[in-house]
C-alpha cells in the first residue's frame, strides 16, 4: 500500500471498465486505456499489485472475461429460440459484438436485451435476397422480446377483463359513443415466419424443429395468469384489433362499420366468434366514453 | 430465535434467497424456512408472475432487500429514480432491511453488472461515507453494505479492507453485511489473514451474515456461489458468530442451484457447526478446478426471460 497517489478515483474507475470490457482483453485494454492512466501492461504493478501466486493481468483477466461471459449468458437467457436456432456458439458471438455495440446503462439487466432485434437487423448481410434465415433470426428476436416485456410489464390479473355478456350487450349508444380499452399487456405484431411454433418447440418442448418456410404470421399477444399466450389470427381479425386498439379517438361503431367496408362478408360471419374469443382472452379491459 | 438487535434491526434466524428456480416448490409447501433475501432489482421493475409471488412471499416470511445497483463507491452521480423504486418496494413489501455492497458497477453511466473494487484510501472513504448518507436520508433507514470479493487491489489503497469498512461504518452510521465466504476469497487472493479481517470489524454493526460456495484455482479463489460451503468458511463463520453475538444468516446458492430443500439443509448446518456436531457430508477442500477460464464470479443472480404459452 502507497501513500495516496495524485489519481483520482474517477480516473481509476474509468481505466479499470475501460480495461475489462475491452473487446481484446486486458492487455490491450490497458494500451487502449492510456487515455486515463498512461501505462503499458508492463508498468501495470503500478496500478494492481501482483500476488505471490497471480500476476496482475491475470487478476484482472478474471473481471474481464467475467464481465463478456456474464452478460452473454444473461442474453442467451433472455432469448434462448434465437441462441438455440444459432447454436450456442454462434450465438455467444453476435451476443459477445452485441454487447461491445450497446454496453448496458440501466440498473437492471431485464434491459439487456432491448436493442438485440434491431442490432440482428442491422447486422444482416445485406447480399441476403429472399427472405432467409437471417429474417427469421430477426424476426424470431422480435417476439422473444415481446414475451419479455408482456412477461415483467403491467398485466390484468388484478383488474376486470369486459366478459363477452359484456361486449355482447353494448347498446348503440356504447356503440357510437365509447372505445374499447385494451389491456396493457394487449400486443400485436407481424412476422414473416410461424416464429411463434418455433419458439415454443424449443422453450416448452425442448425440441429441435426444423427452420419453417416463410408464412406470414399475425399474432396476438397478451398475459393470462402472469403466463404469456400467443394466437395466430386471419388478416381481417388482425387488422380490425389493430385499428380498436390503435385508434384511440374513434368510436367501436366507426371503426367496424369502417372494417365492414374493407372485409364485407368476413367479418359478418365472424365477428360474434371473434368478440366471444377477444373476450374469453381478456384483450379487453373497459369502455371509454369519447367526450371530445 | 431472535435476540438482541443492531440498528434496530432483529435476528431473523437462517434464511436463504429467493430464487425463481424454487418459485412453484415455495407456493406449493410454504417450507419452514426463517427468512428470505431477494435480489432487489429482480423485483423492482417487475409487474408479473415475479412480483406476484414476492408479495406472497412477504406476506408469510420477512424479507430482506439486497441490491446489486447501487454503485455505492462509483464517481457517477447517485441514481435518484432507482433509490426512489428501491423504497418503494421496501415499503410495499415490509423488507426487514435493505443492503447492498461496498463496489461500484460502473462509471460514465454505463453497468458492468459486476461489484467491481475500491481503493481503500480517504478520498474513496469521504466519497463513499457522503453517498451513504445521501442514500440513507432518501430511503429514510439505514443502509447495510457487504464486503465483496475480489480479485484485485490497488496500489491506491492505503488502509487494509477492514479498516476501511469499519471507517466507513462509524462515520456513515451504516450496517454492515459480513460475506464470510467473501472474507475467505479475498484473503485467499490477497493473501492476509482472515481472522484479523473478522476481529477488526465494529461487531455491534453486523447485522447479517453470508454464507456461500466458492471455487478454489489454486492461483486464487473465485467467488462462484455454486455449492456447498467449506469447513474453513464455517470456521469463520463460528468465529465471526463469537464476536458479534450471532445475527441473521444467509446462504446464497446462484449458479447449478439445487433442490429448496437441499439449498436450505446447507444453511441449516450452521446449527450444527455453531453447537460442534459432527456434520455429514463434511466438505473438507474446497471445489477443485477443472477449467479456469469457465468459472464466472456470480455474486448476481438474475431473473431474465419469460414464460410463454
Ligand atoms: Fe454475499
Amino acid at each position: 500500500m502507497n501513500e495516496q497517489t495524485s489519481r483520482s478515483l474517477q480516473s481509476l474507475q474509468t481505466w479499470l471498465q475501460s480495461v475489462i470490457t475491452h473487446p481484446n482483453g486486458v492487455s490491450a485494454g490497458i494500451l487502449g486505456a492510456q487515455d486515463h492512466i498512461t501505462l503499458t501492461p508492463e508498468e501495470i504493478e503500478s496500478v494492481v499489485p501482483a500476488s505471490s501466486q497471480l500476476d496482475s493481468i491475470s487478476k484482472i483477466e478474471v473481471y474481464g472475461n467475467a464481465y463478456y461471459a456474464r452478460l452473454i449468458e444473461c442474453l442467451g437467457e433472455e432469448f434462448p429460440a434465437v441462441k438455440h436456432a444459432l447454436g450456442a456458439d454462434t450465438f455467444d458471438s453476435f451476443a459477445f459484438s452485441y454487447l461491445h455495440q450497446f454496453s448496458s446503462t440501466s440498473y437492471t439487466l431485464s434491459d439487456l436485451g432491448r436493442q438485440f432485434p434491431s442490432f440482428l437487423e442491422q447486422t444482416k448481410p445485406s447480399d441476403a435476397g429472399e427472405l432467409g434465415w437471417a429474417d427469421f433470426l430477426i424476426d424470431l428476436a422480435r417476439l422473444e422480446w415481446h414475451y419479455s416485456e408482456i412477461f415483467n410489464g403491467p398485466g390484468t390479473e388484478k383488474i376486470e377483463a369486459l366478459t363477452s355478456e359484456n361486449l355482447q350487450s353494448l347498446t348503440p349508444e356504447q356503440f357510437t359513443m365509447c372505445r374499447l380499452v385494451p389491456a396493457p399487456c394487449l400486443r400485436l405484431d407481424e412476422f414473416r415466419f410461424p416464429i411463434h411454433e418455433y419458439a415454443t418447440a424449443v422453450r416448452k418442448k425442448h425440441e429441435s424443429p426444423p427452420l419453417p418456410a416463410p408464412t406470414l404470421t399475425r399474432l396476438v399477444m397478451t398475459r393470462r395468469q402472469y403466463v404469456v399466450r400467443r394466437v395466430a389470427v386471419s388478416e381481417a381479425e388482425y387488422c380490425i384489433l389493430q385499428e380498436l386498439v390503435n385508434c384511440t379517438d374513434e368510436s367501436i361503431g366507426s371503426i367496424l362499420d369502417r372494417a365492414a367496408e374493407h372485409w364485407g362478408n368476413e367479418m359478418q360471419e365472424h365477428l360474434q366468434e371473434w368478440f366471444e374469443r377477444w373476450a374469453a382472452a381478456g384483450y379487453f379491459v373497459g369502455l371509454e366514453s369519447l367526450t371530445r | 430465535m431472535p435476540s438482541e438487535t443492531r440498528l434496530g434491526f432483529p435476528n431473523l434466524g437462517l434464511g436463504v434467497g429467493l430464487r425463481h428456480v424454487h418459485f412453484s416448490h415455495i407456493l406449493e409447501t410454504w417450507p419452514n424456512v426463517d427468512w428470505f433475501e431477494i435480489i432487489s432489482e429482480n423485483f423492482m421493475d417487475s409487474q408479473g408472475r415475479p412480483r406476484d409471488i414476492l408479495d406472497q412471499v412477504a406476506e408469510r416470511y420477512p424479507v430482506v432487500m439486497h441490491g446489486v445497483s447501487l454503485s455505492i463507491g462509483s464517481t457517477d452521480p447517485l441514481n435518484h429514480d432507482y433509490l426512489l423504486k428501491l423504497k418503494k418496494l421496501a415499503g410495499e413489501i415490509n423488507a426487514v432491511w435493505v443492503s447492498d455492497h461496498v463496489c461500484w458497477t460502473g462509471v460514465a453511466g454505463k453497468n458492468s453488472h459486476d461489484l467491481l473494487p475500491i481503493p481503500f484510501n480517504e478520498e474513496s472513504l469521504s466519497h463513499i461515507v457522503q453517498r451513504i448518507k445521501t442514500v440513507q436520508e432518501v430511503l429514510e433507514r439505514p443502509l447495510v453494505l457487504e464486503n465483496p470479493s475480489s480479485y484485485i487491489t490497488f496500489q491506491d489503497s492505503t488502509m487494509s479492507e477492514w479498516e476501511f469498512i469499519s471507517r466507513m461504518s462509524e462515520e456513515a452510521d451504516c450496517g454492515l453485511l459480513l460475506d464470510v465466504n467473501n472474507v475467505y476469497v479475498s484473503a485467499y487472493n490477497h493473501e492476509f489473514d482472515p481472522y484479523e479481517f473478522l476481529q477488526s470489524l465494529p461487531h455491534e454493526r453486523v447485522v447479517q451474515f453470508h454464507l456461500a460456495g466458492h471455487l478454489n484455482c489454486g492461483t486464487h479463489c473465485i467467488d462462484t456461489h455454486d455449492g456447498r460451503v467449506i469447513d474453513e468458511v464455517w470456521a469463520l463463520y463460528k468465529k465471526a458468530h463469537e464476536l458479534t453475538g450471532g445475527v441473521s444468516t444467509l446462504l446464497e446458492w446462484d449458479a447449478n442451484i439445487p433442490s429448496f430443500d437441499e439449498m436450505h439443509a446447507e444453511v441449516l448446518k450452521a446449527r450444527d457447526f455453531l453447537a460442534e456436531k459432527e456434520v455429514e457430508e463434511l466438505n473438507t477442500s474446497d471445489q477443485t478446478a477443472t477449467d479456469q477460464t469457465n468459472s464466472v464470479p456470480h455474486p448476481i443472480n438474475y431473473y431474465v426471460g419469460s414464460e410463454a404459452e
